[in-house]
C-alpha cells in the first residue's frame, strides 16, 4: 500500500526522478543553494518508487 | 585572541588538491559503471527492470556529493548527500538481493560478471562509496582551507595542473551529464509515462556502435564541451 493506492494503481514517472537529477546538476553548476533539499526531495522520491515496486502484488517482481 | 590551528602532517592545500583528486576518481568509477549499464542496455540489449533504475538513480546521487565538492569546494556536507544517495541505492540492490535469493531455483536477472550478478556488484558500489566518504569526512585536513571550488582558482597565469584537473573534472561532469540524458530519456520507450514493466523484454542491442562506442563518443563531446567551457572561463577570471 502506498498512501492508500495499491502499486500497480500507481502512476509513478520513472523519468521524473532523471529530469530532477538533470535539474540538480545544472543547479550545481549554477550554484543554487537550494539544491541539497532538491536531492533530499529526489532521493525521497526514488524510495516512494522503489516501496511501490515492493507493494506490487506481482510475485517476485524484479 | 589568535585562531588555533590543528597540527596536521599535509597542508590544507595540498590535503584539498588531494581530496579532488579522489572526488574526481569517484566520478571515473561512477563513469565506468554507468557506461557498463548503458552498454549492457543499448549494445547487448538487456532492458534495465525498475530495481535496476532506482540503482542507476543511486549512481547518479552518490555523484552529486563530488560534484557540489569539485564545484563548491571541499565540504562534509556534500559527502553526506552521497551517503544518503547510496543508502537509497542500496535499498534497491539489496531488495533485488532478497529477491532473487528467496527461490533457490531463481538463476538470477541479468548476465553474472565473475559470478556476481550486477545489483550484487550495485550493493558492493554503494557500500564502497558510504565507506568511502565516511573515511572523508573523518579527514578534517581539506575543510580548513575554505575551498571555493576548482573554478574559484586564479585565473591569472593559470598553471597547467590547474588547467588539467579543472578540465579532468569538467570532462567526468558533463560525460555523466551526457549518460543522465541517454539512461533518462531511454525510460521513455520502456515505460512510457508510467510505471515501467516488471520483467521487461530484451530488445535488439546494436552492438558496441550503441554500447561503448556511442559512450566513448559521450565522452569526446565531453572532453570538447570541458575545453571550450575551460577556455572561456579562464578568459572571464583573468
Amino acid at each position: 500500500m502506498l498512501c492508500g493506492v495499491t502499486g500497480p494503481n500507481v502512476q509513478l514517472v520513472m523519468l521524473l526522478m532523471f529530469v530532477l537529477w538533470g535539474v540538480i546538476f545544472l543547479g550545481i553548476f549554477r550554484h543554487w543553494r537550494w539544491i541539497p533539499i532538491l536531492v533530499l526531495v529526489n532521493l525521497a522520491y526514488t524510495l516512494i518508487v522503489l516501496k511501490s515496486h515492493m507493494t506490487d502484488p506481482i510475485p517476485l517482481n524484479f | 585572541m589568535s585562531q588555533q590551528t590543528t597540527p596536521t602532517w599535509m597542508p590544507p592545500e595540498r590535503a584539498v588538491f588531494l581530496s579532488r583528486l579522489l572526488n574526481v576518481a569517484a566520478l571515473f568509477a561512477l563513469l565506468g559503471v554507468l557506461a557498463g549499464s548503458l552498454h549492457l542496455q543499448f549494445g547487448v540489449g538487456e532492458q534495465p527492470c525498475p530495481l535496476c533504475i532506482v540503482q542507476r538513480s543511486g549512481m547518479f546521487a552518490i555523484a552529486v556529493g563530488p560534484m557540489m565538492n569539485l564545484l563548491w569546494g571541499i565540504r562534509a556536507r556534500h559527502y553526506a548527500l552521497s551517503i544518503l544517495g547510496a543508502v537509497v541505492g542500496a535499498a534497491g540492490s539489496t531488495r533485488q538481493i532478497l529477491l532473487h535469493i528467496a527461490d533457490p531455483n531463481d538463476p538470477g536477472y541479468g548476465p553474472a560478471v565473475l559470478g556476481w550478478h550486477l545489483y550484487t556488484w550495485a550493493l558492493v558500489t554503494f557500500i564502497i562509496a558510504i565507506v568511502g566518504c565516511a573515511l572523508l569526512i573523518l579527514w578534517q585536513t581539506p575543510y580548513e582551507a575554505g575551498d571555493q571550488g576548482v573554478l574559484r582558482e586564479p585565473g591569472r597565469l593559470r598553471p597547467l595542473s590547474v588547467f588539467l584537473i579543472v578540465w579532468v573534472t569538467l570532462l567526468a561532469i558533463i560525460w555523466i551529464v551526457i549518460d543522465l540524458g541517454a539512461v533518462g530519456l531511454s525510460v521513455i520507450p520502456e515505460c512510457g509515462l508510467g510505471e515501467c514493466p516488471d520483467d521487461p523484454p530484451d530488445i535488439s542491442g546494436l552492438g558496441n556502435l550503441g554500447g561503448w562506442y556511442a559512450v566513448l563518443a559521450g565522452g569526446v563531446l565531453a572532453g570538447i564541451i570541458a575545453w571550450i567551457f575551460e577556455r572561456r572561463w579562464a578568459a572571464k577570471t583573468d
